[in-house]
């Protein structure tokens, strides 16, 4: 199979740059929702056995454009530049962004995808940079790849007007950015991007260099602050703290422009952030047109068998159907494996059957080149791919423009996330299509059952901490480093803020003088505080036939996952084979290799319980707490051939392990609970599955973390008798087992309430059945069924004897 | 990363809070450990002669020694000065008719510095700081000539409040001198020293002459020595051994122990390493505009 062909960012010419909007088709290519509708039920396999595919198609209404006055009028430069793009007057939620900004508001906007949520930024900071000379701002975004996408939209902005281009002096600030641009930026920049993590270790420890740019700091954008979640939230959260003190100490006090994508509480999120009132814009006056919502579950073999067709290759079908018909469309799929599968599939059907659209086809994913990824980003946009299949890499804002169709590959692990990809279709008028197409996993299965559980759902709550007492232990030290703390500095970092920085004090950290706390240690804290739960470290990927050029990056956390030795490594569709990996070097050796079959790790996880260091009985039951290490490892690899997914071999692995050592709590139903449960006719196994999924749920919402932030296992191997575990998943821990221990009792009435409550009859994602449990990032959801819902009732009964209710 | 102990204390903070039943107010008096017995601390000014500075910006540390002090003889160090700006004028030189005469009659265009000023208006620098970038400095050695012998003076911020009045006190002797002599200060001590008084919100705005010995030495002996730090020209041109010198990764250690827990004893190796560095300096400065030897 050929690789797609890519064009390097240096064949780009200006007038890509320029253009302003995205190309779009004359005439859409489907004319009504009923249209989707009638593809998709003609898509349903007629001859099939068991209960038809289409599971429910929901249309939602098309909503006109309500647009909005500024109380002001824009410089003329400004207005000038709008016309440019197309732009004759604003969305109400961008004049009322707009002037609210103006007013000196901080705001923050909260509506749809593709909605024009950026616009509520560049205005008020263009506008700015025009009228005051020494201005400046500072952008920040989640990633390198969204701040160089919003600097293309910047360039454009200035591509317009001679008066702008004269007056932005502009740029990324990243680990990617050479010394002397860098240099440059510091001396005469004036709209600076950057990441939180670079603002973090590479700005705030050196500000004295940044002085001129500080002391003028008016605005400070925060894009996608809905990634901003769980302990990198309330890590980012205290950036954002640091560094309005830092512009404090240089006579600045800059304005806050947030956006952020779905999450039930945007305004909350965007104030705990800035730490500060903050104005939500959420009133969404872009257009839509109709959209259709379809929920697709492949057919089972027959009609007593279980076993379901593979998803893969039921969206592959979907999507070539579609393009087709000249639809353009994205698939998201939930693991990078299956966003190559699926395109490798789509491809070979495509050559056989419409060879003009084989071209217009790609796959995206995190681990290609950057420049790869530009020029898909740039193909997606101009309108000439007709399809990509993605990992949850295009979820966020890139500006790919509108398409017509989404394709979801199994349930995003979150309604916020399920939302954000169906919203990546839709454009102003014409109808769109979001399919949801379900696997073998009982949460999938359970939505395909109750369809009306989803669209009845609210996204979820962002929930951070940032008086996490050890983020901040480490925060403090990275502030207290850059400027000592005054009194009045530990109210800004939270009530708890004194008493850490006393503890930081008494262990030498810190020295206090004339009321000042001073860092006094020949550490440099910053570099030691990593901002999000996983490195950003990576691994190359080498191609041996190439003279050893650079295939992609993988992270170091999925590496082992995906590069074994021997492993089949898909990238664009093809197949290479992995001849060594170098643990040490971060380097994976590859060479093109045409077969028949990928390969898939074999992951074995387990915990060990270090030592107890605390125990108590609650009633007849155990609860502990201590240092424990999770550790997991590829232990084995499983050929399967594509398409028919037939497993066609199986070798065991040698790779060493990865480990994470942390605190854990665990819960140890006694003896006489676990008889009572049997004695029921029930299985208390299952029901403490229940109850430590349960627990997942429950737990972040006392101790103020994302769910991906706590890990859960059952295991008898540690203490000789099943016992829950749930574990900080941070190195050393955050305090969420710790804290977890202190309430126990509590945290046990929670989740019976909860699973009481619920209205479910045997079990449902919203009770007993959620968690979504690491790691098993890198494999194909088709081939692992998940796990199952456990029984509520078990789980009740458990609960219930435990509490001696 | 937070260090273990740490990671303890704020284990029992949390728990202390839990079994208050209130989530986080300040920490609990019972939870809190008793303090460590504290060390009367001992100060600088006790086991070093010099004075207190009182400027503008308030009170700093001054050591002083004389080149004398040192069992040095001036005079033929100062003649050699003195010989440096009297050399004769390029300009009425034999003109040079080969090229490697015209290299010869290059004249290191730092001569004009003691041409146009005099070696009596130079002032020689060095700074000891908490890290490379964004620390505190805590000591600047300075050196410069008086009636018959040289003078170093360092001068030293006794804790972190005292920076301030070190960089102020630092911004005023440089205005009293027509140029400055450092090493590597382009590049590290008087960006570090400028962005340090930003930091306190200081003005320095010095457009002093600066004379960086590091470039010199580079142009001269940079193919023939291993690395050009000022430690090994020490070695290699002035035939001097430092004996039991601080390594320079823990001197901010050092400082940070002192104004922690006073114990000035630590900080001495540290005063002597500046001491030496200022002193090669002023004994290397001649021998880059003297001819080269073995040509």
């Amino acid at each position: 199979m050929k690789t797609n062909p890519v064009r390097s960012s240096q064949q780009v010419g200006l007038g890509d740059l320029l253009e302003p909007q995205p190309r779009q088709a004359a005439s859409p290519a489907v004319e009504s929702i009923e249209e989707f509708k009638t593809l998709l039920l003609s898509l349903q396999d007629a001859r099939g056995r068991g209960e038809p595919e289409l599971v429910r198609a929901q249309s939602l209404p098309a909503r006109p454009a309500r647009y909005g006055e500024l109380a002001e009028p824009l410089p003329r430069a400004l207005a000038h530049v709008l016309d440019a793009q197309g732009i004759g007057r604003l969305y109400s939620h961008q004049a009322e962004a707009i002037d609210r900004a103006r007013a000196g508001k901080h705001v923050v906007v909260a509506t749809g995808t593709a909605s024009g949520k950026s616009l509520g930024y560049h205005i008020p900071v263009l506008e700015r940079l025009l009228l005051e000379r020494e201005a400046t701002a500072l952008y920040l975004f989640p990633t390198k790849a969204l701040a160089q996408d919003q600097l293309r939209g910047l360039h454009r902005f200035a591509d317009a007007s001679r008066e702008l281009a004269l007056a932005l002096a502009t740029g990324t600030y990243d680990g990617d950015t050479p010394a002397p641009a860098r240099r440059k930026l510091r001396e005469r920049g004036n709209a600076i991007l950057t990441n939180p993590d670079m603002l973090h270790q590479g700005i705030l420890p050196y500000h004295a260099r940044w002085s001129r740019f500080l002391s003028n700091l008016r605005f400070v954008v925060v894009d996608e602050v809905h990634t901003y979640r769980g302990i990198f939230g309330s890590h980012v959260a205290n950036v954002l703290r640091r560094l309005r003190r830092i512009a404090r100490h240089y006579g600045a006090e800059p304005q806050f422009l947030l956006s952020s994508a779905t999450v039930r509480n945007p305004q909350e999120l965007a104030e705990i952030l800035v730490g500060d009132d903050v104005h939500i814009v959420d009133n969404d006056g872009s257009p839509r047109g109709p959209k259709l919502f379809v929920l697709w579950n492949p057919r089972t073999f027959g009609p007593d068998s279980p076993e379901r067709r593979s998803a893969s290759v039921d969206a592959e079908r979907i999507l070539v159907a579609l393009m087709k018909r000249g639809v353009q469309s994205i698939v998201f799929t939930k693991a990078r494996v299956v966003a190559e599968l699926i395109y490798r599939y789509a491809r070979e059907r495509l050559e056989r059957e419409s060879r003009g659209l084989a071209d217009l086809l790609s796959p995206y994913r995190g681990g290609y080149l950057p420049e790869e990824r530009r020029a898909i980003e740039r193909r997606l946009f101009d309108g000439e791919l007709r399809g990509v299949i993605s990992t949850n890499a295009l979820e966020l804002g890139i500006d790919v423009g509108s398409l017509d169709a989404s394709i979801l590959v199994g349930f995003p692990n979150t309604i916020a996330s399920t939302w954000q990809q169906a919203g990546r279709s839709g454009r102003k008028q014409a109808p769109s299509l979001a399919v949801v197409v379900a696997y073998e996993d009982p949460v999938d299965q359970y939505l395909m059952r109750h369809p009306s559980y989803f669209f009845g759902q609210s996204p979820e709550n962002a929930v951070l901490d940032p008086e996490n007492p050890y983020v901040l232990a480490s925060q403090l030290s990275c502030a207290a480093y850059e400027l000592p703390l005054r009194e009045e500095d530990e109210a800004v970092f939270g009530r708890r803020a004194t008493a850490i920085a006393e503890l930081l004090e008494e262990e030498g950290s810190f020295k206090s003088l004339d009321g000042l706390r001073y860092w006094s240690s020949a550490e440099y804290p910053a570099g030691k505080v990593n901002l999000r739960t996983i490195s950003d470290d990576t691994f190359t990927i080498l191609d041996q036939t190439r003279e050893n050029a650079v295939l992609g990056t993988v992270d170091s956390i999925s590496a082992p996952e995906l590069l074994y030795p021997e492993a089949i490594y898909l990238h664009e569709g093809d197949t290479y084979f992995v001849r060594d990996l170098d643990l040490k070097q971060k380097i994976a050796y590859v060479e093109p290799r045409g077969v028949d079959y990928y390969t898939q790790p074999v992951l074995d996880t387990h915990l060990k319980l270090e030592e107890t260091r605390e125990s108590k009985k609650l009633g007849g039951e155990t609860i502990g707490l201590g240092p424990a290490a999770v550790s997991w490892a590829t232990v084995a690899m499983k050929k399967i051939r594509f398409r028919s997914l037939d497993a066609i071999g199986y070798h065991p692995l040698d790779l060493p392990r990865q480990k994470l050592d942390t605190v854990a709590l665990w819960i140890q139903p006694g003896e006489g609970t676990r008889n009572q449960v049997k004695i029921a006719g029930m299985n208390p196994r299952e029901g403490m599955s229940g109850l430590r999924n349960l627990l997942i749920t429950i737990l972040p919402l006392h101790v103020m973390c994302d769910r991906p932030d706590i890990g859960g296992i059952l295991d008898s191997a540690n203490l000789g008798e099943p016992t829950i575990f749930i574990y900080d998943r941070y190195p050393g821990g955050l305090g969420y087992a710790e804290r977890g221990y202190a309430i126990i009792g509590e945290l046990l009435s929670a989740s019976l309430r909860l699973v009481e409550d619920c209205p479910c009859e045997l079990g449902c994602p919203s009770c007993v059945g959620l968690p979504v449990l690491r790691p098993a990032q890198q494999q194909d959801p088709d081939l692992y069924g998940g796990w199952p819902i456990p029984s509520k009732a078990a789980t009740v009964a458990l609960l219930r004897r435990m509490l001696g209710r | 990363m937070i260090s273990s102990t740490l990671r303890q204390r704020i284990g029992e903070m949390l728990r202390g809070e839990a079994a208050a039943g209130r989530a986080g107010t300040t920490l609990d008096p019972a939870v809190r450990r008793p303090r460590e017995q504290r060390i009367v601390p001992t100060s600088i000014e006790d086991i070093l002669p010099g004075g207190m500075l009182i400027g503008r910006e308030g009170a700093v540390f001054v050591h002083e020694r004389l080149y004398t002090e040192l069992n040095e003889r001036p005079t033929p160090l100062l003649k050699k000065y003195e010989q440096i700006g009297r050399l004769p004028d390029p300009d009425e030189a034999p003109v040079p008719h080969t090229l490697p005469e015209a290299i010869e009659a290059l004249d290191p265009p730092e001569r004009g510095l003691f041409r146009k000023f005099g070696h009596r208006r130079m002032l020689f620098l060095d700074i000891e700081t908490c890290g490379l970038q964004s620390q505190p400095v805590f000591l600047v050695g300075l050196c410069h000539v008086g009636e018959r012998n040289l003078v170093l003076r360092q001068l030293f911020a006794r804790d972190y409040a005292e920076e301030r009045s070190l960089i102020a006190e630092v911004e005023r002797v440089l205005g009293e001198h027509d140029f400055l002599v450092t090493y590597n200060g382009k590049t590290f001590d008087l960006p570090f020293l400028r962005h340090r008084a930003v930091y306190h919100r200081l003005r320095f705005e010095t457009r002093i002459p600066h004379l960086d010995l590091l470039w010199m030495v580079r142009r001269r002996w940079k193919d023939r020595l291993p690395d050009c730090r000022l430690k090994t020209l020490e070695w290699r041109v002035l035939r001097r051994l430092r004996a039991g010198d601080i390594d320079g990764s823990e001197i901010p250690g050092a400082y940070h122990e002192y104004v922690k827990h006073g114990q000035p004893h630590r900080l001495l190796p540290v005063f002597h390493h500046n001491l030496l560095d200022v002193v090669a300096m002023v004994e290397l400065l001649p021998r880059l505009f003297e001819p080269e030897e073995e040509r």
